[in-house]
């Protein structure tokens, strides 16, 4: 059982281990350290494209710098071999001048980047062309100027390749560091995307084993469960077959004691009848034999006629949909016709009946009054054969008002007979059982009378009070549901409905929930007529906090006491039970 | 604070401040920059005259000379750009490319190659110049522009104009102007 209910448990809901969230905790860890380490990489790749880019344009800045400075000494040999004037030299330095001014993406200008040895050359050269005159040179200005100007032409020639030599050092040393820093970066991301792969992998299979473990242990107990549900579909198909073969069986049986006890009653009133003629007829007041005789026919055809007509009217009971048929009846004219019936077997044995009521009230009940006659002549009868000193038969209406439930017609028959004893009382239902004194006292009887007051009673929604002493007499009460108009019934049966639910509801021990149910089922009780019951409800629910978990022993108490009310309230259960 | 983290923090606030001065600079009417070179020469060089030869343009058998007086004839307009080499704002006087290709009947899907003073080279076609709104400058903030600025004439782009950020194309001391 244990096992099944941790399946139904694990089938209910996905579940997850502590080990499971530990490594999926570890796995989110390394996910984001990987995407912070690929955000890095990435940003270092950025930066580093960056650089080489801005690297292209001080390059091509360098490169026409370098280009510049040797048509520049180009220039200044033509200018020393007297080809050029002085001002095209001095135009080929404009132009590298220009260059040098130049502002590459670092801010600097491509001369502050330049080596201090080149542009010291270059201003040396200035001075020397400033120097000389213009136009092309003399014979002896180029004698002059060959010997300082030449040097310093091979000079700058070499500082221009310095300058590009430098420059290339420079990138480089800059794109091996941002290598460097680049593979760094790569590494660690490499190590952290193998670490979250692995992690990851393990718990994914990890997941995935105990799925499959889940998957197998519902779908086991899936079938088991269909299996075990095929079994009590086969089992209730045949109760419900058996259920249909004793319905017929029994309606059968109906049908055979009513068609039986047809042909029986014809026969017995003619048996009785001419027993009656015979007896009147014939001369037999001079033969105590044949008085005796007589008698004997009398009393037994009369009981056997009692016999059939108590097995036809069972016989009628048991039949379905007898409330089909119900109507507003008057226990009152019921009572009154009862008595009437059994005026002659009053008046014969010198009985007095009281019918005790109150002419302001009503007495109406929904049901058939031929049965509910029946119960009462059945009733007052018995009253009347078991009453052998005392002749005083009292038969009371009450009505009973109940604010918290339906009102009640209640029917009491009291005689101050043999009286019958405790233990026998709860077996008078049973169908043939006769009270031991009765028997033992040779009263007639079928044992039926009062099988069919109970069926009666049963089929009337009422409930019968048997209260009983011997030698000094017997109670028997009836009450009968008050008639209720369909509006009424209907909302009578809601509000029924919603005192079932009520007590079903509050049978809760966790304090908030059993304060919210309280207030909940209080209210609406006392909307539906249950005043009393609902204001202490939510008297209860008032009283109660949020703030305890579990409700003390001393509000389960109350709450079990109000609930014991609850249940009084509710409508006597429709089985016609005697309650001694 | 890390030293990297100051120093992001000092470049980010020199950034800002160096981009305020830009937009104060945008903002405000133009100032004439440094006309000195720090990297010329002592001696200045004369600029040409108005009637010295300082462009020639050549489509094929035609030949146009241009001095800075007939340059000027064919009408001159008032520029502001910002110079992309020296990176500051400088007010040009400037006479249209499409004038001077007019002049010598360049069509608009001629190669043009402008070469300069140095025989620095660049080639594109007059329509790609003239969509650009190119321009020749011949003065700037009306004084000739040295030869150590890029003078004494030279080609410039409008800000956002398609070519004014493609650096080549603004040649320096503009000698010639050939179709292919």
């Amino acid at each position: 059982m244990e096992r099944r209910q941790a399946l139904d448990r694990n089938v209910m809901k996905f579940r997850v281990t502590s080990g499971q969230k530990v490594l999926a905790f570890i796995a989110l860890l390394s996910f984001f350290a990987l995407s912070f380490s690929i955000i890095g990489t990435n940003k270092a790749s950025i930066d580093q494209s960056k650089n080489l880019t801005a690297a292209t344009v001080p390059a091509s800045s360098i490169i026409f710098t370098q280009r510049e400075t040797l048509v520049y000494t180009i220039r200044l040999a033509q200018w020393l071999d007297q080809q050029i004037p002085r001002r095209e030299v001095q135009i080929a330095r404009a132009l590298l001048a220009q260059r040098l001014a130049i502002v590459t993406t670092d801010g600097k200008s491509v001369g502050e980047s330049a080596p201090s040895g080149y542009l010291k050359t270059l201003f040396i050269t200035d001075s020397i062309v400033d120097s000389s005159s213009a136009g092309i040179l003399t014979t002896k200005e180029r004698a002059r100027l060959a010997l300082v100007l030449n040097p310093e032409i091979d000079n700058l020639i070499a500082q221009a390749r310095l300058l590009v030599a430098n420059y290339q050092l420079a990138v480089d040393s800059q794109l091996t560091a941002s290598a460097k820093a680049s593979r760094n970066g790569d590494f660690i991301t490499l190590l952290l995307l193998i670490f979250f792969m692995t992690i990851s992998g393990a718990w994914f299979v990890w997941i995935g084993r105990t799925s499959i473990s889940l998957y197998r242990s519902g779908r086991n107990l899936i079938l088991a469960e269909g299996k075990r549900l095929e079994i009590l579909a086969a089992e209730l198909a045949a109760t419900n077959e058996a259920v249909i073969e004793l319905e017929s069986l029994n309606a059968s049986k109906n049908e055979f004691i009513s068609n039986i006890s047809h042909e029986l009653r014809t026969p017995l009133t003619s048996i009785i009848g001419y027993v009656d003629v015979l007896s009147t007829t014939m001369q037999i007041d001079s033969d105590p034999q044949l008085i005796e005789i007589f008698q004997v026919l009398d009393r037994n055809a009369t009981i056997l006629l009692s016999l059939v007509q108590s097995l036809l009217t069972l016989s009628h009971l048991d039949s379905p949909n007898k409330r089909d048929s119900f109507k507003p009846v008057d226990l009152l004219d019921v009572a009154e016709d009862a008595i009437f019936i059994l005026h002659a077997e009053i008046e014969k044995k010198q009985f007095s009946v009281n019918l005790v009521y109150n002419p302001e009230d009503s007495y109406i009940v929904a049901g058939d009054s031929g049965l509910i006659s029946q119960a009462f002549i059945n009733l007052i009868a018995n009253s009347i054969k078991f009453s052998f000193a005392a002749k005083e038969i009292e038969i009371g209406l009450t009505r009973l008002i109940h604010e918290d439930a339906r009102n009640m017609i209640s029917v009491s028959i009291r005689d101050q007979g043999i009286g019958i004893p405790q233990a026998e009382i709860s077996h008078l239902s049973e169908r043939f059982y006769r009270a031991s004194n009765a028997v033992f006292e040779h009263v007639p009887g079928t044992g039926l009378g009062l099988a069919i007051v109970a069926k009666v009673i049963e089929l009337h929604g009422a409930s019968l009070r048997i209260e009983s002493e011997l030698g000094k007499g017997t109670i028997f009460t009836i009450d009968f549901p008050e008639y209720l108009s369909p509006l009424d019934n209907l909302i009578a049966n809601r509000k029924f409905d919603l005192l079932a639910e009520a007590i079903e509801g509050i049978q809760v021990d966790d304090q908030p929930q059993l304060k919210a149910k309280l207030h909940e089922y209080g209210g609406a009780l006392g909307f539906y007529d249950f005043a009393e019951i609902g204001e202490e409800l939510l008297s209860l629910s008032r009283a109660l906090t949020n703030d305890e978990k579990v409700a003390d022993l001393d509000t389960l108490n109350l709450r079990d006491q109000l609930i014991v009310r609850m249940k009084e309230a509710l409508p006597k259960k429709e089985t016609g039970e005697i309650n001694v | 604070m890390k030293p990297d983290t100051k120093r992001i923090v000092v470049v980010t606030l020199a950034t800002l401040l160096l981009y305020t001065g830009i937009s104060g600079a945008q903002s405000a009417t133009p100032k004439p920059a440094s006309t000195k070179n720090p990297y010329g020469a002592s001696i200045p060089i004369d600029p040409p005259g108005p009637n010295d030869v300082v462009l020639t343009v050549t489509n094929h058998s035609k030949v146009v000379k241009f001095t800075f007086t007939s340059l000027r004839k064919l009408g001159t307009t008032k520029l502001s750009v910002y110079e992309p080499f020296v990176k500051v704002r400088q007010t040009f006087t400037v006479v249209s490319l499409a004038k001077i290709f007019k002049s010598a009947n360049i069509l608009p899907t001629a190669n043009v190659i402008t070469d300069a003073l140095n025989d620095y080279i660049y080639t594109n076609t007059a329509k790609n110049f003239t969509d650009s709104q190119g321009q020749l400058a011949i003065a700037r903030f009306g004084a000739p522009i040295p030869y150590d600025q890029g003078g004494p004439i030279r080609i410039i782009y409008p800000d956002k104009s398609t070519l004014s950020s493609n650096l080549p194309s603004w040649n320096w001391s503009l000698n010639v102007i050939k179709v292919k």
